[in-house]
């Protein structure tokens, strides 16, 4: 069956009360999930799973699927308001984000955050529509090795998130890798760093690294001075994004959105990393990078196409091989066994009509959050003007929450409450957090594929040699630490790295 | 001076991380072993410690703005708030406890009128319950009272 | 809006099952009294999506409709089941309404890595619910296509250490390739994976020449010819792999059983009525057949030895001896 036939049936199963319904019901729970604070959309996702067994399959997945989209686009929200990311996915909307807000243009940062989620969203559904027997097979190349390169592609492009200080940018890079390692060795299932507490052996929640290094710590510089009125004491200065904005953002959407979707489609990707990612590429390629940091709407453009385009992306190894990228898509594919259907290559072929669905329900359900979100972005500047002390207190209990959400447990309130001190002294002392968050998040799967590649290699390291696309990642990471290097050198000719 | 306390404490945690590494074990049969990446890691860590501790004036924040009295005590009454709420939440249950860190919260850190920070705290207590333990379906620590 | 979901997704079911369903007179029977009077948890020590997840929410929806009490799965997952394993055993309270829903790699924690936190007599086995046996799957593509377990054990004899075989480090995947290679002499290249399913998508993209795992996880691509399971460790023939071989009949005998059998248990001190209402409530749900085919479409079967077990808490930590006894055997625990 080819693909407009496919599509079109597809919409004709989805045209139903009941399917159209949980579409819309996920899409409203998706934004809410991603604007608050701490909970994500796993626990969304795994609390409301139940309900999906009762529905259809088209229904509940549609709902499943939309929550994921949702909160890729509600976590802008509160990262651009008030600097607190409302998903590591949106960790990254708010450096440039928040400065808009600061300059009076948090409705045309948070506009052109829905509209690049809603641009991402279709057209990377275009690509999954169309070419996803062939990107299967894409998924499928990417072994250990492959895996491996992508990661070091990743851990340099940290190095690109170094603003300021050199030595602060590598101490934060170790210690986010170091952070990742707490926990159980997966490989031979020794507790490494973990202090003898069991709490520690699965590991350091990154909710409660990104709600505390973020948010809370963002919380206690706000109280230091009596802010007496709202967050924003500068008038909003309009609510849509200009012709100028429109003509800045419309390729960083582009190129996030292709970016997004293949940092998806391979194991080892997903939103968070297509974020950083193409928040570096944008600052790269910039004429005058020196504007990221300071309200460049082109880094609240990029990343927020690609963690939506990642997010269609991930489906793809779910729909067509049954093999899911991360814990999400795991949960979305649990759905579907529970509903009878064993997602792999046989998928579409048997289940045209469930796969058809649900493409058209992700569809449907894009332009559903576009409508949502945008009148929305009126709504939230209002809330800028809640007076701070009354607005504090709920996003703080709001970040309990969240993080209490994630794992049920205690102690990640007290990792939360440690990384919010712990951040709050950094940020006073001008230390950065990007670079420690994404080496936290690309620490596990780096180390991981390398042993593996090292025990599947007959001659050690020469098998990424042997492997074309591992070959090419890594030397492409190579050229491009060089770049960095020479940048820095150059750019402080006292020798001071 | 603080930051150069802080560069110690670098050098020391990378130090460590190391020394742990090394017992871990580096290197195996198959190449790096457990503690192959955190020995890097800690490597890295120690000399931007030290390098940050010589080149000091280079580096480091000349004036941090370090909060003064009042704002020194704002921020420790809202952590205070936060470690009691994460202490209580188990006995207290999220219900109690919320409402007694928000309450305290609103009065003390900000200064906010009675009846206000009454209002608010209850509102933002129900709304956060309804929000995740209804809608949701959250199961949110109860106090010995069942709620 | 959960509740509003949730009710109109009851109303939809209840009209497609035509009636509304019935309580369990025998069960009601054994209520203790004003118990429960919230939501009792069933933990499951993995996370979301899961096997484990899946069998005890279908194990949830059957209690439920069996006992009208309600039931919430919660995940505590974290450290390969350990950071579940321990909650149960040393932080649930044992008041009723926590059951954890374990496999029995509940044992090589408990055994293994707890002594001096936690023991085996810290939970109590209140129910047995079904097994998934361990098997071996090769591709149908590459130097392994076509052959037998045998032909790929002596394979491994010959060239010591370049078939290649994903395994879950510290787990059965390892103890059965132990046992294997210490009966024929083969010698496996080890890659470590998180779980069965990475291992079988790597086996697909040819990173690896055999994999291990359950049939609910290769089913999929089992149904689209790209792997073909050669051999089983189970005492008998599954149902869904009948003409597939057990490693016993290859080798004429009876140690290579692995499979993964869930149970749930209390934490211990659980009030005697409670734990007979908690037990009852599961095998009266165990009674209903559409369950057991919800279970044997996972790919899941019954094991007969405990499914008909008169006490399941015996039973069920004589198995546990006998990997006690296993781990002894092979070195990884000092008697």
């Amino acid at each position: 069956m080819d693909a407009i036939n496919g599509l079109m049936m597809g919409f004709s199963v989805l045209f139903t009360a009941e399917n159209l319904y949980f579409c819309l019901l996920g899409s409203i729970v998706g934004t809410l999930v991603g604007v608050l604070p701490g909970i994500g959309p796993l626990a969304a996702l795994a609390l409301l799973l139940p309900v999906t067994f009762q529905l259809s399959a088209v229904a509940g997945l549609g709902m499943l699927a939309a929550i994921f989209y949702g909160a890729m686009y509600g976590g802008s929200t509160t990262s651009i308001l008030v600097n607190i990311p409302g998903e590591a996915a949106s960790v990254v909307t708010a450096l440039d984000g928040h400065a808009m807000a600061k300059q009076g243009r948090a409705g045309a940062a948070l506009g052109m955050a829905a509209i690049s989620s809603f641009v991402a969203g279709t057209l990377s559904l275009v690509a999954l529509t169309f070419f996803s027997p062939l990107l299967a097979s894409v998924a499928l190349k990417f072994g250990p090795p492959e895996n491996f390169a992508l990661m070091v592609l990743g851990l340099v492009c940290t190095l690109y998130m170094i603003g300021g200080s050199t030595l602060k940018g590598v101490l934060m890079i170790a210690l986010g890798f170091l952070g990742a390692i707490v926990g159980m060795d997966i490989v031979n299932g020794q507790d490494r760093f973990t202090l003898g507490t069991v709490n520690l052996s699965a590991g350091i929640e990154i909710l409660s690294v990104v709600i505390g290094l973020y948010g809370v710590s963002e919380i206690l510089m706000n109280c230091e001075t009596i802010v007496k009125n709202q967050m924003l004491a500068e008038k909003i200065k309009g609510l849509w994004p200009t012709f100028a904005d429109w003509k800045a953002s419309w390729k960083p959407m582009m190129r996030g959105s292709f970016l997004g979707f293949f940092l998806g489609l391979v194991p080892g990707g997903g939103p968070v990393t297509a974020s950083f990612v193409s928040y570096t590429l944008e600052r790269r390629i910039a004429k005058d990078p020196e504007r990221f940091g300071k309200g460049a709407i082109e880094g609240v453009a990029g990343p927020e196409a690609a963690n939506n385009a990642a997010v269609s992306g991930g489906m793809i190894p779910l729909f067509t091989l049954g093999i899911p990228g991360n814990a999400v898509t795991a949960l979305l594919l649990g759905a579907l066994v529970m509903q009878g259907v064993q997602p792999g290559p046989m998928f579409i072929t048997q289940r045209p009509d469930l796969f058809w669905g649900v493409v058209a329900s992700l569809y449907v359900g894009n332009v559903f959050l576009l409508l949502l979100n945008l009148p929305l972005v009126g709504l939230w500047v209002q809330c800028l003007r809640i007076p701070y002390r009354v607005l504090f207190p709920l996003i703080l209990l709001l970040s309990i929450v969240g993080t209490y959400s994630a794992n049920k447990n205690i102690f990640d309130l007290w990792v939360m409450i440690g990384f919010g001190i712990v951040g709050y002294v950094l940020r006073k002392l001008q230390y950065e957090f990007s670079p420690f968050l994404i080496a936290f998040v690309l620490a596990p799967m780096l180390e991981q594929s390398l042993r593996q590649s090292m025990v599947m290699s007959p001659d050690g390291l020469m098998i990424f040699a042997h492997r074309p696309i591992a070959a090419v990642l890594i030397v492409g990471s190579l050229i491009l630490a060089a770049l960095v290097f020479l940048k820095r050198k150059s750019k402080q000719p006292h020798g001071d790295l | 001076m603080f930051e150069r306390i802080l560069n110690v404490l670098w050098c020391l945690l990378g130090l460590a991380t190391m020394v742990n590494s090394w017992s871990l074990g580096l290197t195996g049969s198959f190449g790096p072993e457990s503690g192959f990446f955190p020995f890097i890691c800690g490597a890295l860590i120690t000399v931007c410690g030290l390098g940050l501790l010589f080149k000091g004036s280079k580096e480091a924040v000349p004036n941090p703005d370090w909060p003064r009295a009042a704002a020194l005590g704002r921020i420790s009454g809202v952590v205070a708030g936060l470690i009691a709420m994460a202490a209580t939440l188990p006995y207290l249950g999220f219900a109690v406890a919320s409402a007694l860190t928000t309450f305290v919260l609103l009065q003390t850190v900000e200064r906010s009128r009675l009846v206000e920070s009454l209002i608010i705290t209850v509102v933002s207590v129900a709304v956060v319950m309804l929000v995740f333990g209804r809608l949701l379906g959250m199961n949110l620590p109860r106090g010995p009272w069942g709620w | 809006m959960k509740t509003i979901s949730t009710v109109l997704a009851s109303l939809l079911a209840a009209l497609s099952f035509g009636a509304f369903a019935q309580t369990d007179p025998a069960l009601a029977k054994l209520k203790p009294k004003g118990f429960p009077d919230q939501p009792i948890e069933y933990t499951v020590v993995y996370p979301a999506g899961g096997g484990m997840d899946l069998t005890a929410r279908i194990l949830a929806k059957f209690v439920e409709k069996a006992s009208g009490d309600k039931v919430l799965v919660n995940n505590r997952a974290g450290g390969a089941g350990m950071v579940g394993h321990s909650y149960l055993a040393t932080q649930a309270k044992p008041d009723g309404y926590t059951v954890g829903i374990l496999a029995s790699n509940f044992w090589g924690d408990a055994i293994l890595r707890a002594p001096g936190k936690w023991s085996l007599a810290d939970v109590e086995s209140i129910a047995y619910i079904n097994s998934d046996a361990l098997a071996w799957v090769a591709g149908t593509e590459g130097p392994f296509k076509g052959k037998t377990a045998k032909e790929i054990l002596q394979a491994a004899k010959d060239k010591p250490g370049t078939v290649r075989a994903a395994v879950v480090p510290g787990s059965m995947w390892e103890y059965l390739l132990d046992q294997l290679e210490a009966q024929t002499g083969a010698k496996f290249l080890r890659v470590p994976f998180q779980g069965g399913k990475p291992g079988i998508v790597a086996l697909i993209g040819g990173n690896v020449d055999v994999a291990q795992g359950f049939y609910g996880e290769f089913e999929s691509y089992l149904q689209a010819k790209q792997l073909v399971p050669i051999a089983v460790a189970s005492a008998e023939r599954v149902f869904n792999m009948k003409d597939v071989p057990t490693f016993n009949e290859i080798f004429g005998a009876k140690q290579f059983v692995w499979n993964i059998m869930r149970f749930a248990v209390v934490p211990k001190g659980t009030p005697a009525d409670r734990k007979a209402y908690l037990s009852a409530m599961i095998q009266t749900a165990l009674q209903n057949p559409e369950m057991m085919a919800e279970f044997r479409r996972l790919g899941a079967y019954s094991d007969a030895s405990f499914a008909k077990s008169t006490n399941i808490a015996a039973d069920i930590q004589a198995a546990a001896m006998k990997e006690r006894d296993f781990y002894i055997q092979t070195g990884r625990l000092k008697p």
